[in-house]
């Protein structure tokens, strides 16, 4: 599926069917509220009714059909790899994710799995995420600088779903996990670095849950940075 | 209608004050699990996550018990005392073991901490998790033991009501597409209930095989079992199990509103073809959970969208039109029980718009899993669910003089419905603003939009909880006021 290039107004296109469901039901309850202290015999007011809903009925339907279809178009299914520029493998795992260039997560196993969580990718680059996961259920959630998702999908352990999503626009995009894992599902981070080409990649820096959430957590520490360098050490 | 023994109809007025009772202690107290929530959310408790997480999960499963109990067992009362003789016994044994689970549930979270959300999504309540094995089967059984009441509960009113109706297919209406006049006529609260109530009996039994394989899991650790095959039961089970809570309260409505309006609903036929689609449509939508599994089916994705499209159909053209000619230029009074229903088929109505959205694959591409999806289920349940209950509630405390309700109880239900919608908004804003759902906080997320109105949003909402709380205290007054007074055998029904 080429994405929306509309994608960023995309909750906006929500928002603004929501709000005439609202004002419809708003109308209603108006012309309920004030004809209803008006008495009209039982089968004229129903014929009145009947004949608004004849309309609505098959303006509905006729809506609903056109929505469908149409919406159809923009399915996120299907393999589109012939536009795809990149592949990454993402592993998500309790509670982080490993991200590697490539289709290593076809070929290895979760234990072996070696990832970052910080990944560079060209702008205009067309992507395929293969996004499995090493334990339960996790859900790998792009959102971009504007704090908006962008595009979502599961990661469910025992399968890979495969996610392709174009980076039009350059910036720093956030990985946030969307499927509630556990203790510190509010804690899974990862960056995708869509800034100008690859140049010299930095030393991967590991980001941390802050000293405050680890004393807050104190009986449950989760130790991610020593699982992210154990898996550098294990990348290098 | 069927002629009750005084003695029978007192025991069914007492199952229903019973139920009616433990709905009225339940509900502020899981609306408090919320609140805590919430207030985490916005940062304004340091209740560290294991706590969070294991009031989402009393909130949650504990809602949605309360909530589908109480529904059936108002359809029960409508129809043991009007239509079809049900066994009070059975009743009040069912009212038991639905309490006995409950406590077991309570028990397993707020003692046991168990932590996964209503939906325990295999493998989580077995991996790094914050809570004993012992918590995990004691909840787990406490469902398995909810699911037993509603499932006997279920096939005892069905298999009564096709007693006495002579048969399934005159329980679905069939017998008014060929006539007008059939020979086994059935009020429309009958259909309505035997639609809601079948997928009722395909939930529950999805439900217990999810369950039983939990508990399979918790007996030995070493098995493992099909993720996606899980999440298919257990979204079939928590779908089904919400969907016909509020269709068994859209069946009260039916039977009751005429009686304030004075216009009798009848069976007809494009009553029967809208309910049996329905019937098809509840059972089939469930997939609509699943669209960002992409490895589900392509075909059962598709069926998704085409059922959770076509359900506002019947719901719109044919429930909220009935509900339309009910009203329009009736001269009711508009007293709390109208008040309320209307009020109801609002909310389901406005939820329902918030649901079609979400459940278009396109748009739930950006929308699963934020607060859209607790935005627009909060709604049904708040404002559509809670409001037929309430008004339920007074009607089943009515005599002649009190049936409209006081200026007070009237009062206290605009305060509780404006909260709400306040409540309900910063959900809906937080879903356009891409929050995500089931975070005990945002602060960590190192996306700025997220931290700030992720928590912003959470502050007002609080604000808007406690006006709700005191909106229902106000209506409590008015509630428990009429329970005491109201005599045990009074049944307060107005022929049309």
């Amino acid at each position: 599926m080429e994405q929306f290039t509309i994608l960023l107004a995309l909750q906006n296109t929500v928002g603004w069917v929501t709000a005439v469901g609202v004002i419809a039901v708003l109308i209603v309850l108006y012309i309920l509220f004030s004809t209803s202290h008006k008495k009209e015999d039982k089968e004229v007011a129903k014929a009145k009714v009947y004949k608004v809903r004849r309309k609505y009925f098959w303006g509905l339907t006729a809506v609903m059909a056109i929505g469908f279809l149409s919406s159809m178009a923009f399915l996120p299914y299907g393999n589109q790899d012939d536009k795809t520029d990149v592949t990454y493998s993402v592993l998500a795992f309790q509670w982080g994710w490993k991200i590697a260039e490539g289709d290593k997560l076809l070929t290895e196993s979760v234990d072996e799995f070696r990832g970052a969580n910080k990944i560079d990718v060209i702008p205009g680059q067309f992507v395929k995420f293969i996004v499995g996961a090493k334990d339960v259920t996790h859900s790998f959630g792009i959102y971009n600088e504007a704090g908006d998702m962008v595009a979502q999908v599961q990661a469910m352990p025992g399968y890979t779903n495969d996610l392709y999503y174009h980076f039009t626009e350059p910036g720093v995009y956030k990985v946030l996990c969307m499927e509630y894992c556990g203790i510190a599902h509010a804690m899974m981070i990862a960056t995708i670095n869509v800034q100008g080409p690859l140049n010299d990649v930095e030393e991967t820096k590991v980001e941390t849950p802050s000293e405050e959430l680890s004393e807050e957590n104190e009986e449950f520490k989760i130790d991610v940075v020593e699982a992210e360098n154990n898996d550098l050490q294990g990348q290098l | 209608m069927i002629t009750l023994s005084l003695e029978e109809k007192k025991q069914q007025k007492k199952l229903m004050n019973v139920w009616g009772i433990t709905f009225l202690i339940a509900f502020p107290l899981l609306i408090t699990l919320g609140l805590l929530m919430r207030m985490r959310q916005g940062e304004m408790t340091t209740t560290i996550p294991n706590d969070f997480y294991m009031y989402m999960t009393l909130h949650g499963l504990g809602m949605i018990s309360v909530l589908f109990s109480i529904a059936f067992a108002g359809l029960w009362y409508l129809i043991s005392t009007r239509f079809v003789k049900l066994s009070s016994k059975l009743g009040f044994f069912l009212w038991a073991l639905i309490a006995l689970a409950l406590l077991g549930l309570a028990a397993g979270t707020l003692i046991g901490k168990f932590g996964p959300g209503w939906y325990m999504l295999y493998p989580l309540p077995f991996i790094n998790t914050f809570w004993s094995s012992w918590a995990t089967t004691l909840s787990t059984l406490s469902i398995v033991v909810a699911g037993v009441a509603w499932l006997i509960g279920i096939l005892h009113i069905l298999y009564s009501m096709a007693k006495h109706y002579g048969g399934f297919k005159n329980l679905l209406g069939w017998q008014y597409l060929k006539s007008d006049n059939p020979e086994h006529k059935i009020s429309p609260i009958i259909m309505i209930a035997t639609i809601a109530l079948i997928p009722g009996v395909f939930a529950v039994i999805f439900g217990a095989i999810f369950l039983i394989i939990m508990l399979m899991q918790v007996l030995e650790p070493s098995l493992a079992f099909d993720a996606l095959m899980m999440k298919n039961l257990v979204m079939y089970f928590g779908h089904a199990i919400a969907n016909i809570t509020m269709y068994c309260a859209v069946g009260w409505v039916y039977h009751l509103l005429p009686e304030f309006t004075g216009r009798k609903i009848k069976m007809n036929k494009v009553l029967v073809y809208s309910w049996n689609a329905t019937l098809f449509f509840i059972i089939f939508a469930f997939f609509h959970h699943l669209y960002m599994d992409f490895v589900q089916p392509l075909p059962f994705q598709i069926i998704g969208q085409i059922m959770s499209y076509a359900s506002p159909i019947p719901a719109t053209a044919i429930t909220m039109f009935t509900v339309i000619s009910q009203l329009y230029k009736s001269n009711v009074n508009w007293g709390v029980v109208p008040l309320m229903f209307l009020i109801g088929m609002a909310g389901w109505a406005i939820g329902g718009f918030a649901a079609v959205v979400d459940s278009t694959i396109a748009f739930n591409t950006i929308l699963h899993n934020t607060l859209w999806v607790p935005a627009h289920f909060h709604t049904y349940m708040l404002m559509g669910v809670i409001p037929f209950i309430l008004g339920f509630l007074f009607y089943i405390t009515s005599n002649e003089k009190n049936i409209n309700g006081s200026g007070l109880a009237k009062f206290g239900f605009w305060i509780f419905a404006t909260a709400s919608y306040g409540f309900l908004i910063m959900f809906y804003m937080g879903g356009l603003e891409s929050i995500p759902r089931r975070y005990a906080s945002y602060a960590y997320t190192q996306v700025d939009n997220v931290v700030s109105t992720g928590a912003s949003l959470a502050v007002i909402a609080v604000y808007f909880v406690i006006f709700i709380l005191v909106g229902l205290s106000i209506l409590y007054i008015s509630l428990f006021g009429r329970f005491f007074k109201v005599k045990s055998n009074q049944e307060y029904i107005r022929e049309i």
